[in-house]
Parts: structure tokens; sequence; C-alpha cells
């Protein structure tokens, strides 16, 4: 080999050479070209001084105890970023990148066909009709892979809205769903969380009526229910 | 005990993957394979195969490291000192999992075959998670330095950035280094490691003995760091990572780390520069005593340097295998 011309001399370091020279594995050539950059200019130098800062804070964070709960709220917010569906395997079926997949991991979009919530008591209190007192109002949204959300108007002053979702499939524990409703202007939205159990199926009620402290959704003409999120996929069955 | 914040020499975090040893290279090397069989996938049924074969390495990798590196995360963005009023702004969550697609990015590409173990793969995701961090600070740092130039609540940190950004690389320091391009790297190298094979290769060039420029060396490099962490703009911090930084440069040119310790001590010994063109005293007794000569003066030095230049162009230099 020519030695007279060789050729890393005086190159600049890139991002890849400089993780490997934090990382430890960087090989000599490597670890020589990054060491002269930094010797010779100030700005990787203090880089390489953030990082190192860094680092240390993050190591001294992961060796420090963890109270059960910490380790608990920990391992459910890993659990929930890192979570995900089952890969589809069917012929056909469009493939998503892990990457993809893991970033939007935790916030599953699950595939129901929404639309306008037409019970009584959401419209405005001069314009509802009479509600009986012993009448149940329901409305149902089903997803094509058979989970089901049912709305439930439960009689009462203020009426209560009741809302049941059966994912049909099993549901890892601190799973949940959220509603997602939507006056259809775009103004106003609301979101109702739904708990799961180990079945996939949750229940949960709010409040119905003009828009006061503790309701959940203010009495409206125009909501519509436009997604069901899986914030936690315990639900796809990993 | 966690490592120094100032520290730079390769960082092998608390322990090694969870349930493995830390040398284990199984689940690097299948994962490795895997990314880049996705890569080169022919058509859907070769990607579905290939992502099949992703997901089984992958999914138990992610579900033991995530957690740690959540962790990590968290504890960089919440961390304590200069950092943390800009850190508070970002979110731990996204970080990791940026930190984690830029490792699978890496051990796709060619210079993903360093990462040879477990280990170098844990390494790797909290380097690529702090250096992430770093560009975000520093971007966001930019656009403060915009909207409000005048903010005097400057940290320590953003000093030292700020001196870094203002101060530009000079081709004097960087002729100080000797070993900065790959020849003079291999000469250093030769002279420090090999001295009998430094100077019977070079015998018609030179009769001057090796311990000479090796006593030349030792002292501009000691100066370069004199000077350096002498500047009135260098930090604490900043004096801690320079004094790193060229101790690791020692080595890797092959200077023997305690001899190199003992310029060091020296070289940052609180001392004025007695200007001049006068030697560092401190500095000069401690080179003169390791290689067992006598320079004293800065003309000695230049004509030692003039040699080496000299001998660095000379045919038996330019033949120096630098591999």
């Amino acid at each position: 080999m020519d030695v007279t011309t060789p050729p890393t001399d005086h190159t600049v370091p890139g991002e890849d050479d400089v993780l490997a020279f934090l990382a430890g594995f960087a090989d000599a050539d490597t670890e020589h070209r990054v060491l002269v950059a930094a010797l010779t200019d100030p700005a990787l130098r203090s880089r390489l001084a953030a990082n190192g800062a860094l680092l240390a804070a993050g190591d001294a964070a992961e060796s420090a105890p963890l109270s059960s709960e910490e380790a608990i709220a920990l391992a459910a917010r890993a659990a929930a970023l890192r979570r995900r569906p089952p890969t589809p395997t069917g012929p056909g079926v469009p493939t998503i990148p892990l990457a993809d997949r893991l970033r939007s991991a935790g916030r599953r979009i699950l595939d129901f066909v929404g639309g306008p919530v037409t019970l009584p008591g959401l419209a405005p209190a001069l314009a509802a009709p009479p509600v009986d007192s012993v009448a149940l109002h329901r409305q149902a949204f089903d997803s094509p892979d058979g989970a089901r959300v049912e709305l439930h108007q439960l009689p009462g002053d203020p009426p209560r809205l009741r809302a049941i979702v059966d994912t049909g499939r099993p549901a890892a524990s601190g799973a949940f769903v959220t509603l997602h409703f939507s006056d259809g202007e775009g103004g106003a939205q609301a979101a109702l969380p739904v708990a799961l159990n180990e079945q996939g199926r949750g229940l949960a009620e709010a409040m119905l009526g003009p828009g006061s402290d503790g309701l959940l959704l203010p009495a409206r003409e125009g909501w519509q229910l436009v997604g069901v999120e899986l914030s936690e996929s315990g639900a796809g069955g990993d | 005990m966690p490592p120094s914040a100032d520290d730079v020499t390769p960082q092998r975090g608390p322990a090694g993957t969870p349930g493995r040893p830390a040398g284990d290279t199984q689940d690097v090397v299948r994962l490795r394979a895997a990314l880049r069989a996705h890569a080169a996938a022919d058509g859907p049924a070769a990607e579905r195969a290939a992502r099949l074969e992703l997901e089984a390495v992958g999914d138990p990798l992610l579900d033991r490291l995530f957690p740690r590196l959540l962790r990590h995360c968290h504890g960089m963005v919440t961390s304590e000192g200069a950092f943390r009023p800009r850190n508070a702004l970002f979110d731990a969550d996204d970080l990791a999992i940026e930190a984690w697609e830029r490792t699978l990015r890496y051990l796709k590409e060619p210079s993903g075959d360093r990462v040879e173990t477990d280990q170098h793969l844990w390494n790797l995701l909290r380097c690529a998670a702090s250096n992430r961090l770093v560009d975000r600070l520093r971007r966001h740092s930019d656009e403060l330095a915009h909207q409000a130039p005048q903010d005097a609540d400057v940290s320590e940190e953003e000093r030292l950035e700020s001196a870094g950004a203002a101060a530009q690389p000079g081709p004097e320091r960087d002729a100080l280094l000797w070993g900065a391009d790959h020849r003079g790297w291999r000469l250093v190298e030769l002279l420090f490691r090999h001295e009998e094979r430094f100077h019977v290769r070079f015998r018609l060039v030179t009769d001057r003995h090796p311990r000479q420029f090796r006593a030349l060396v030792l002292y501009e490099l000691g100066a370069l760091l004199h000077r350096e962490v002498n500047t009135p703009a260098a930090t604490p911090a900043g004096r801690r990572q320079e004094c790193s930084l060229m101790r690791r440069y020692a080595a890797l040119l092959g200077i023997p780390p305690a001899d190199w310790a003992r310029v060091e001590q020296a070289a940052v010994a609180e001392e004025e520069d007695p200007g001049d063109g006068a030697l560092i005293p401190g500095l000069r007794d401690a080179v003169n005593a390791l290689c067992d000569t006598s320079v004293r003066t800065r003309t000695g030095l230049t004509t030692l340097r003039y040699e080496l230049k000299r001998i660095l162009k000379s045919p038996p230099a330019r033949a120096l295998e630098w591999k």
C-alpha cells in the first residue's frame, strides 16, 4: 500500500465516528481522527464534554435504587412504548418498519368506523327531547376485527354517559382505551379513557351537561366519535 | 461509582446486558444480519420473511434493553447541573425511541461492524441518546441566542460551548500535536514504543539519540496542555476534559502512561508562562528528568523540531507503514 497518501488524514470525523469513540468500540484510526479533531477544535471538545456529563447523569440514574412505585411506573411506560400489535402475515398485508411501529407504539389507533353520537342527552338542554326515566338510549360502533364500543345514556339529571368497550382480545395489566370525540367543526374535542380488564373489556362513565366542571361532554349537538386509541397494546395479544 | 462527567475514556456502562455476560455477541450479530437482510429484501415475500426474522431477533432485545434505556434517558433529561433548565424541555420517551432508531441505522451501515458485543450495543444506545440530546440542546441554545442574545444567565456549559465556538483551530496547534497525521503518528509511535528501530531506521538522517526527540514531543504536548488549561476562558470542567483527551491521545501515540502522568502533572501545575521564549520551568525539568536530557532553551527545542520535521520528510519516514 502506498503509505505516502494515507486516505483518512485530516478528515473530519462524522457522527458515526464520534458515537464509536464515545461508546468505546472505535478502532485506532477512528479514535486518532476524533482525538486530533477534538484537540484542535474546541467545539468538538465541548460536544464530547457535554456527552460525558449526560452519560454520567444517565448512568447514575440507572444505578440509583427505585421505589416499587417508580419501578412499576417505569415498566408500564416502557411497555406502552415498546409493545406493538403482532405482525399481520397474510398475503398482501402491508408491513410497517420496526422503527415506525416503535414510534407509534403505545398510540395504536384502532380501526373503528366512527360517526355522529346521537344520544339525546348530548343535545342542548332546551332542544333535548324528554327522556323516559326507564329508557336506555344506546349506540354502538364496531371495528372490522370485532372490537366494539357501546355508548349508553343513563337516566338521571344530569344524564350520564356510559362507554363500554370490548376489544375482543386479552389485554395486559394497565391497558386502556381512549375514546376521542370531536364536535365535527374542529373546534371542540373531548377524550374518555376506559381501563381494560384482562379480557380486554372496560367500562367508564361521565356526566353530560351544560359544560360545568366535572362534565366530560358539554351538551351540544354534533359530537362524533372520531377515534379509538389503544394506549397500551396489551389487547393486541403480544 | 459513575464515571466522571469529564472523562472521555470509553464508558462501558454499569454492567452487561441484564441476564447476559457483557461480552456476548450472539444478539447483536443476529440483529445486524437481520437488519441488513431486511434492507436488502427484494419483493413482498422476502420483505415479509425478513421482517419476521427482524422481529424475532429485535423484540427480545427491545424488551430487555428498552426499560433500561428509558431510565437512562430519564436520568439524562432530569439531571442536576448546568444542563437541567434546558434538559427539562425534552422528553425521555422521545429520546429513547430516537436513540433506538439511530442505533438500528448505525448497525445497518458498514460502521455497524464495529459493534461486536452486546455491551457495545448498550454503549451505542446510551451514546446515541446523549449525542441526540446534545444536538437538541445546542439547537435550542442557538434559538435562544437568536431570540435573546443578551441573556445574562449563562451556564458553565453554555460558556464552554460559546468559548468553543469562538475559538478557531489553528495550524500551529495542529502542528504541535506531532501525531496529527498518519505518518507523524507512526513516527512518534516508533519513537516511544521501539526506540531501537527508530535509531536504526533514521541513523543516516540524524545522529541524535531518540530520547532527545522524545523530550521534544513530550514538552510540546505538555506545553499545549499547559496553554489550554491556563487560558482565561477555561473552566474546571474544561480543564479536566482537556487533560482527559490529551491523556488518551498520548496513550494512542505510545507514550507510556506513567511518563505522561508526570508531564501532565507539571503542565497543569499553577505556573505562569515565563514568556520571552523561555521554557516552562516545571515542565522542562520534568521532561528532562524523564528523558535524561538537558534541554534548557527554546532554541534547543527549535533545533530538535527542525530535525524531527526533516526526519518526517525523509525517505525512511515516507516508507513508514501506517497500518
